[in-house]
């Protein structure tokens, strides 16, 4: 019973996600795996996850953050008004993450579809796309238009 | 490292299916020039050495709680020797609880925990006076780590740890290297964060020795040592009662004691605000280093960083500082020279006294302004310039201004 009813709402939020995607084209969508279990974000807690700063997703093992080509439009945009910061300024971030063991590297992946697949796939993925592609199998918890 | 075998071994049998194994890497080439003297281990000619660094890191995930990290880095200025930089198990033992054993970073610093990955600073290197004080990088022994979000706001990072150390040190001034060891360390650092900003304090304190303290070089050109400097003062005391000055001999014996670091009790502090926001940053630490005996300085180390992001730019000024309190070991000896008799004979003594304290003491500024562009993700070229003021060696009234000018490329991968 409760597990019909996590994927009904599972469902109904991927579904509202894609209607959504169909209504505004050139979206950027915070997207995760269905597991997850999140109400929506907002831009703090998305920059929080990104970052590796808070559990704000509340999940027992870190999230595993999944980013789009650095060097992509989408990505430039994404991290201007979202992250506040410059793609190169987040690698820089990351690097002190990594060689402190604190966290482990993002996953960087240069196609969306690919990207969106791997989501899917990876419990506690979290990851941003254009929506432009479909977002099939991915619960979005953050758009923002571009 | 004793439990590197250990700990290799353990990563090679755990089933590949386990072992998800990451490599990451980081590289600074970093080519520089003294504008005036020689300084900073840098000369009149370009040379690529003394801030160069390649480092290798490898983590390996055993189970969802247990996993090491193994890191390898040869650096310039030890002819690119490498060393096992850390080699240590860590056990998530919850989500905000970590527990490591091995070969660590021992947190001293704002930037301790990545003092190698120049990727992850604007400057060339951190700033000298308070970055190069303590030069004991790592340290071997156990620690945890704390995380914990407070009041919904605060990402507040306790660390603690206890362990030992064995390392060379080289002295400030002439460069000589000595055989050094400390032991029962033990620290706790407090970081904060709120948004943007972090303050972050410390505090350690661990049992000091030097091995060849006797070895210190007082004079180049006569290769006089301390040992026999030593010597001399065991003279002296010997001749108190012909002098006439019977305090003279429990004055000498008390300066051959305090003319050594063995097992002596030291202290490490530390304090520092820092604010990154998408247009500016900010930096300010001030760090103390106290021996309770022996001669060496009681060493007061600050500095201040600030700079703005324009895109892919950051552009940044500096301002470090040295300004330690020498050990007076001279003191005694200065009262009784105020006997004309006993002037000529202990001048001399008193003068090497106070090079021996003004050799463990260091005073320096350093202004530096730089530039810092990030080319494409993960490379960033740097080009830095630092003006030193250090007091003249002949002339302490007057300073000498030399200048240094580093550029670099600094990559992650």
């Amino acid at each position: 019973m409760k597990n019909t009813f996590r994927s009904a709402v599972i469902w109904g939020a991927l579904s509202l996600g894609s209607l959504y995607a169909t209504v505004c084209s050139a979206d950027i969508a915070v997207i995760a795996h269905p597991s997850v279990n999140s109400a929506q974000l907002n831009a703090k807690e998305v920059r929080d996850i990104f970052l590796n700063r808070s559990n704000v997703l509340k999940l027992s093992q870190d999230p595993v953050i999944t980013v789009f080509d650095l060097n992509s439009d989408t990505s430039k945009y994404f991290f201007k008004n979202v992250m506040r910061m410059t793609p190169s300024k987040f690698r820089a971030h990351w690097s002190t993450q990594i060689f402190t063991g604190k966290g482990v590297q993002p996953t960087y992946i240069d196609n969306a579809d690919e990207l969106i697949l791997s989501v899917a796939n990876t419990p506690n993925a979290v990851g941003f796309v254009d929506d432009g592609a479909a977002l099939a199998g991915v619960k979005v918890l953050f758009t923002i238009a571009e | 490292m004793r439990y590197m075998p250990l700990l290799l071994s353990a990563a090679i049998v755990a089933p590949a299916a386990h072992a998800d194994i990451q490599l990451n890497g980081f590289l600074s080439a970093v080519g520089g020039t003294a504008t005036d003297e020689p300084i900073r281990n840098y000369e009149k000619d370009f040379t690529f050495t003394q801030d160069s660094i390649f480092g290798l890191q490898a983590r390996a995930d055993l189970s969802d709680k247990l996993s090491i990290t193994g890191q390898l880095v040869s650096r310039g200025k030890d002819d690119f020797a490498t060393e096992l930089a850390w080699g240590y198990l860590a056990y998530e033992a919850s989500k905000n609880l970590t527990l490591r054993m091995g070969r660590f970073r021992t947190p001293f610093y704002f930037y301790s925990d990545f003092l190698e990955v120049g990727y992850a600073y604007p400057w060339v290197a951190p700033a000298h006076e308070v970055y190069e004080a303590l030069q004991f990088d790592n340290i071997n022994g156990m620690d945890a780590i704390y995380n914990v979000t407070l009041f919904n706001t605060i990402e507040a990072q306790f660390q603690t740890y206890f362990g030992s150390m064995d390392d060379e040190y080289a002295l400030n001034k002439s460069g000589q290297v000595l055989d050094a060891q400390t032991r029962n360390n033990l620290g706790l650092s407090a970081t904060f964060g709120i948004g943007d900003f972090s303050l972050r304090a410390s505090a350690h304190s661990a049992k000091t020795t030097v091995h060849d303290f006797n070895d210190i070089v007082l004079d180049k050109e006569s290769q006089a040592t301390l040992a026999s400097f030593k010597l001399q003062l065991e003279q002296l005391g010997a001749a108190a009662p012909t002098l006439g000055v019977p305090a003279l001999s429990q004055i000498t014996q008390e300066l051959i004691t305090e003319l050594d670091l063995n097992d002596t009790d030291t202290t490490f502090t530390q304090i520092g605000l820092k604010y990154d926001g998408e247009y500016l940053f900010g930096v300010a630490e001030a760090t103390n280093l106290d021996f309770k005996a022996g001669p060496a300085a009681d060493q007061q180390r600050y500095f201040v960083s600030t700079g703005v992001n324009i895109g892919s730019t950051v552009l940044f000024v500096s301002y470090s500082e040295a300004d330690d309190e020498a050990v007076d070991l001279s003191e005694e000896l200065t009262v009784l020279n105020q006997n004309p008799a006993l002037a000529p004979t202990l001048t001399p003594v008193i003068d090497a006294l106070d090079g021996i304290s003004q050799a463990l003491t260091v005073t320096s500024k350093t202004t530096s302004v730089g530039i810092r562009y990030d080319f494409e993700p993960g490379a960033a070229l740097k080009l830095q310039f630092d003006n030193i003021d250090t007091p003249d060696a002949t002339d302490p009234t007057k300073t000498n201004s030399q200048g240094l000018v580093r550029f670099g490329v600094d990559l992650v991968f």
